[in-house]
């Protein structure tokens, strides 16, 4: 008699506990599905610029003798 | 009897309740895993910062002509590279050996827009006799003048009003700074221009070279400005 006492007495402590399993499980995992936030990409256009040098260079000798123009 | 038979309905009720727990358990983290993968793009949270920056190389930087004259007799000698081939001479006797255009890379994350700006024009680069300051174009015996061309298929892209050149179109060189390209390429194997250079020498140019093999050559500084293009 006393030991089916005791079970049922485990039996509702084993009720009670599903019972807090099942709201724990729920809240727990409701923490973590709170709607997230927009997708957001940002594309920073502040002014940037940049210089490059090229050089042309040539060595010019002086002709010879200068070419017989009217204009000249 | 009777405790046995509340002993039966506690545990089928502990059972069900059981059952209960692991499907609510299931179901919410097969759930969770859902969003947390990124599987489920709705709920996605994406949040990336790019920053444009122009950055710009050149690999070519130098046109070198070493030494020579306008052959006698003629007015004016023409040399002008092209691309990374042969560049060409007539009526002069520079060798062309190794002179070749420069070469720009938009190795930057963005579009840019390009402005070439030359220190001298024709007259100030050669000072002939028969030349002006005031008229630098003026004299068909002494030019300077730049071409762009791609290097890549599709790497100036001119999109945009207001530029000043066009691709493989010589035009003369500007003191004050044209746009040749406004959407400059970013892309790889898209994102480079050769600088092309014609210059016509005349014979009666007083900006020459003494000093024999050793001579310290004529020159010009080309400036190439990139900008982020919007």
């Amino acid at each position: 008699m006393v030991t089916e006492k005791v079970v049922v007495v485990l039996m509702i402590v084993a009720i009670v506990l599903s019972v807090v399993s099942v709201i724990v499980t729920i809240s727990a995992l409701n923490l973590r599905m709170m709607p997230a936030p927009e997708q957001s990409i940002n594309i920073v256009r502040g002014h940037s610029e940049d210089d490059s040098q090229g050089r042309v260079s040539i060595v010019i000798f002086p002709p010879e003798a200068a070419p017989n123009l009217s204009n000249g | 009897m009777k405790t046995n038979n509340i002993i039966i309905v506690l545990a089928t009720v502990a059972i069900v309740i059981a059952l209960a727990n692991i499907s609510v358990t299931l179901f919410k983290v097969s759930d969770l895993r859902e969003k947390i993968s990124g599987y489920a793009t709705t709920y996605g949270f994406v949040n990336i910062t790019i920053v444009q920056f122009a950055n710009m190389n050149m690999t070519n930087e130098s046109i070198s002509w070493g030494h020579g004259m306008v052959i006698t007799g003629q007015t004016n000698a023409t040399l002008y590279t092209v691309q990374d081939g042969a560049a060409v001479v007539s009526n002069g006797n520079w060798s062309n050996v190794g002179v070749s255009a420069l070469r720009l890379e938009n190795i930057g994350n963005t579009n840019l827009s390009v402005i070439l700006q030359n220190s001298l024009d024709a007259y100030g680069f050669f000072g002939s006799r028969r030349g002006s300051a005031t008229t630098p174009l003026d004299n068909v015996d002494e030019e300077y003048k730049l071409n762009i061309t791609d290097a890549y298929p599709n790497s100036c892209i001119n999109n945009a009003t207001g530029i000043n050149t066009s691709l493989n179109e010589w035009v003369y060189a500007n003191k004050t700074g044209m746009i040749v390209c406004s959407d400059f390429n970013y892309e790889a194997s898209k994102n480079a221009i050769y600088i092309d250079v014609w210059l016509t020498v005349p014979y009666d140019a007083l900006n020459v070279s003494t000093g024999g093999d050793t001579a310290d050559p004529i020159g010009d500084t080309i400036t190439v400005t990139g900008t982020v293009a919007w």
